[in-house]
């Protein structure tokens, strides 16, 4: 018995609301029935494509039974949330389930430790606040991660508190901001006056752009920073919308204290909210599109706000971490002019899906989402004509923030283009996670107009036909987002791949790093490549040689001999403290499945389009230089320890014919 | 009216007028929490309290009782807000040279908690209820509007208040129930391996050996689900490899590990020299070099007392 059933029995009389349906008692039962069964068949499946996944490089079962379990677990739940008939507090629900549910892909894709580049990283930062006390700790993976603490410091909390692990932390964060992060645009779509029907589909379309299911899962800081900007937005447009002053300056201050989260945790995120500030204030200083009562004031505070904003993250940027924008700029700006000689003809694109393992009917839905994503973004701006004509939009602040959310969606569009330049393909990717923010609240009405459009219709059979149409558009849209976003390697489990962070640690690795911590202790300075690096920086404790063109690691790999070796490299090795070397043997014999032996960006030839490696041959000198100890053999790494300055005289050419023992006890 | 209803009115009574306090209480009740030993018991309990307590109270003192979201606004804004907290509390706490421990963050988050919660109770006392609607959650759509054909308030309010945590309770334990059954799916073993290392730390830099020879320590781990066959080789590297000692035919069980050792003669002359200990696993092929799988460690010996500059090659 509930507060509410009691308050009825008070003498509260039950009100039915005009044009309700009379609620059928236990009607409800059978369509939930079916639903909890499809939810449940769904996540056999996806269980069910990972296992097959586990025993095979790649198979076209594994995505057959992982698609449809994707798609048994969502569409079900899209259905209802997306029927007009269904009560907003019912579809709330619904968007929370959903939320939570998408994040099963990648919890059963790692359920109990690291396995992406970045979360090793992230993970190493956690540790050093739990064992050290201290935040901006030297990260040996991803230096510029110490300067962005939210993410460690939060996870480090709710490690403290619970007794969680480091890993089972970080799931309960991620799982908590994946869900937020559906729930937030939820939020900005009912911010901005949208139907809780129509901000709900906003939600969902934007579950479809390729960050969604596995890269912003990950345990990374864009995880957190993407959902803190969306709720950052949220208060930004509350605070922008408010009608009492007292609301105004409660919402003015959430939104300045969620864009500080925002700056300390994730760079790129900042930049975004900043900018995304910027374009907002600028659209509602424009008197055609915002000129109402209050107008001033309005842009007034969207200025005041992103001043704040802006400043807070140049004195982070500044002051805290200086190191931002040399990280950020070779992103963009190898970006463009890759793609600008790609334009003019001198320049190599990137083949899209080059050496992809999706299936075939995954990289043309990967096509698809764009013409998906445009057919909803000119479908919402149409709409917004349509309301601005009739007057049903008139100008203010309502008008002005669409407009800039508009905006800010159709950036998506050029931003596809740098897809097509191997320097700016990365940052295009982390860039949709933001820009379909835009795209999303462009969309969600689009959605419903479509949806509610056969009510204008008499013949069955095109309502069919449209209820089919957008089923598939829905099923498009899902795959091919996240068919752009991660290749096959990192979505699924296999067998060990060479040169694929998610498919790299193994249990020999890992007992190399376990041995050699064990036996040297932690915080040596190695010098390895970039898969071993992962697990020897992160659980080894020990610190990375990080490759650059000042710094070529590569070159001690790449020397045929002991001359050849460049003396500048050992006097930075020495310098460095760089005593151990690590060698995982499969360098001379295979080509890197991500295309980079030790860093991205590192020189082409090392990684040629023969297809032969170019360390073949060229491994064994380790064996037997005067300088090098090799202190431990598995079935594929060899540790040497390092004896620099190089010795004028090495050991004796000439064996003697002393005889030892050999004694092994069982 | 029942006594449960009553009781339950005046549970609800209570809690609306001093939620902040109570859930002060709640976020104090962590210490006890802290005494469970850590795992997943501990987990459930202290996870809804350190992720939504904090936050409530400062959108309670932030809004007051006026004009404080309902629903999902209000949860989404008291999750951020708990986790923005213990960033700003961690950061405090470096800023002010503590260090960040299980202990220290608590203490400042619940010294936060209890401002917070101090202001929430207080606007909560002064203020009147709302009367007027918030413009901000009025709808008005670009879509055609619909009136929301489910929405029988009394149904309606017991859904809207129920089911988000009953979202929850379900989506959790769908994850975690998909996670116990993929764990129980039979997949396909881990590849062994076999290690050959040095036993210690020593055999790291050069070993002066005297002159009654020294023994050097080496272990063998083999992580591989059958038994095989190895030799094991010992020599002296050089323009020709000389015999160390008399190999040895080892048969290694599965997931065995075995420690071993070498004894070395002293070395003639003022030389270093270099042992290399070699294992094979007899009757297998590598797939990568086809040949026999080989692992081999080595280490530079010398006569005590005689310094390295003097030794040539």
């Amino acid at each position: 018995m509930t507060a509410t059933s009691c308050k009825r029995g008070l003498g509260s009389v039950p009100q039915q609301s005009s044009g309700s349906r009379p609620s059928r008692s236990g009607g409800w039962i059978l369509p939930a029935a079916a639903g909890a069964c499809c939810v449940l068949a769904g996540l056999g499946a996806i269980a069910h494509g990972y296992q097959i996944g586990q025993y095979h490089l790649t198979s076209q079962s594994e995505f057959m039974w992982f698609w449809a379990g994707m798609l048994l677990l969502s569409l079900p739940l899209i259905s209802v949330i997306a029927r007009s008939a269904t009560s907003n507090a019912l579809r709330a629900a619904l968007l929370i389930l959903y939320g939570i549910l998408t994040y099963a892909p990648k919890l059963l894709r790692d359920p109990s430790s690291p396995i992406y580049h970045d979360e090793f990283a992230h993970w190493r930062s956690t540790y050093e606040i739990l064992h050290t006390g201290k935040l901006f700790r030297a990260n040996p993976l991803i230096p510029i991660i110490a300067r962005y603490p939210g993410l460690h410091a939060s996870t480090a909390a709710l490690v403290n508190a619970t007794g969680l692990n480091i890993w089972q932390a970080a799931t309960v964060l991620l799982v908590l901001c994946h869900l937020l992060l559906i729930l937030g645009i939820a939020a900005l779509g009912e911010a901005l006056g949208m139907t809780s029907r129509a901000a709900s589909l906003a939600a969902i379309i934007y579950s479809f752009n390729s960050s969604f299911l596995y890269f912003d899962t990950q345990f990374a800081y864009e995880s957190m920073a993407v959902t803190l900007v969306v709720w950052t937005l949220v208060a930004y447009v509350r605070a922008i919308r408010a009608r009492s002053v007292r609301e105004r300056t409660a919402s003015c201050f959430l939104t300045v204290l969620f864009s500080a989260g925002t700056i300390v945790t994730h760079h790129l995120s900042a930049f975004s909210l900043v900018l995304f500030m910027a374009v907002i204030a600028l659209v509602l200083s424009l008197p055609w599109l915002a000129r109402t009562r209050g107008w001033v004031r309005t842009a007034s505070t969207a200025w005041g706000l992103t001043l704040a904003a802006a400043v807070m993250a140049g004195f982070w940027f500044l002051v805290v971490a200086p190191g931002t924008l040399s990280y950020l700029s070779p992103y963009l700006g190898e970006g463009l002019s890759q793609l600008m000689q790609d334009a003019q003809g001198t320049g190599a694109a990137r083949q899209l899906f080059g050496a992809s393992l999706s299936p075939w009917w995954e990289q043309k839905f990967a096509y698809l989402i764009v013409v998906f994503a445009f057919g909803m973004a000119v479908g919402g701006l149409l709409l917004i004509r349509t309301q601005m004509r009739s007057g049903r939009l008139d100008p203010g602040d309502r008008r002005a923030l669409l407009v800039s959310f508009a905006l800010l969606g159709l950036v998506y569009f050029p931003s596809v283009l740098l897809i097509l330049s191997s320097a700016g393909s990365e940052g295009a990717r982390r860039s949709w996670a933001f820009s379909w923010i835009g795209l999303a609240i462009l969309a969600g009405p689009s959605a419903v107009w479509l949806l509610d459009s056969n009510r204008r219709r008499i013949s069955n059979w095109f309502r069919v036909g449209q209820y089919t149409g957008l089923t598939v558009a829905v099923c498009v849209a899902l795959i091919g987002g996240t068919a752009a976003g991660l290749n096959a390697a990192y979505r699924f489990p296999g067998p060990f791949l060479y040169g694929s962070e998610a498919r790299s640690i193994t249990p020999e690795l890992l007992a190399a790093s376990a041995w050699f911590s064990a036996r040297f202790g932690t915080g040596h300075n190695l010098i390895t490549d970039r898969y071993s690096g992962l697990v020897f920086a992160s659980y080894g404790l020990q610190n990375i040689a990080k490759t650059s063109s000042g710094f070529p690691v590569y070159e001690l790999y790449l020397a045929n001999s002991d001359s050849q070796i460049p003396s500048s490299l050992l006097a930075e090795f020495r310098s460095g403290n760089f005593n151990y070397l690590v060698v995982d043997r499969r360098m001379a014999y295979e080509i890197p499945e991500d295309g980079a032996y030790f860093v991205s960006g590192e020189p082409a030839y090392l990684v040629p389009r023969s297809g032969e490696s170019i360390f073949r041959g060229r491994l064994g000198k380790f064996n037997s230089l005067s300088w090098m100890i090799k202190v431990f053999q598995s079935d594929n790494y060899s540790i040497y320890r390092l004896s620099l300055p190089v010795a004028r005289t090495g050991y004796s050419s000439r064996p003697p014919s002393g005889r030892g023992k050999l004694v092994v006890n069982p | 009216m029942t006594a449960m209803c009553k009781y339950l009115h005046r549970v609800s009574s209570l809690w609306l007028s001093a939620w902040p306090i109570c859930a002060l209480v709640l976020f104090s009740a962590l210490t006890a929490i802290h005494a469970l030993p850590g795992g997943y018991v501990r987990a459930i309990a202290a996870v809804p309290t350190v992720l939504l307590v904090p936050g409530s109270l400062a959108v309670g003192a932030v809004f007051g009782g006026r004009s404080r979201p309902q629903g999902i606004l209000f949860i989404g804004y008291a999750i951020v807000l708990s986790v923005l907290l213990s960033i700003f509390a961690s950061l405090a706490l470096y800023a002010a040279h503590v260090p960040i421990t299980a202990l220290s963050t608590y203490f400042v988050m619940l010294g936060l908690s209890a401002v917070l919660a101090v202001v929430a109770q207080a606007r909560l006392f002064t203020e009147r209820p709302a009367v007027v609607p918030q413009a901000v959650g009025r709808s008005e759509p670009l879509d055609r509007e619909t009136p929301n054909l489910g929405d029988d308030p009394d149904r309606a309010a017991r859904i809207r208040r129920f089911a988000p945590i009953a979202a929850i309770v379900t989506g959790v334990s769908l994850l975690a129930g998909s996670v116990y059954f993929y764990d129980h799916l039979p997949r396909p073993s881990d590849a062994g391996y076999t290690q050959l290392a040095w036993a210690s730390t020593r055999e790291a830099s050069s070993i002066t050996v005297g002159p009654e020879g020294d023994r050097l320590y080496f272990e063998i781990v083999h992580r591989q689900p059958r038994q095989a066959w190895f030799r094991l080789n010992a020599v002296w590297q050089g323009s020709s490899a000389q015999a160390l000692a008399k190999p040895l035919t080892l048969s290694i069980g599965p997931d065995k590990t075995l420690q071993g050792d070498l004894f070395v003669p002293a070395p003639p002359g003022q030389c270093t020299y270099r042992l290399v200990i070699t294992l094979t696993e007899i009757d297998q092929v590598d797939p990568l070099t086809k040949q026999q799988p080989t692992w081999s460690i080595n280490a530079n010996v010398r006569e005590s007392g005689k310094s390295r500059s003097a030794c040539a090659q």
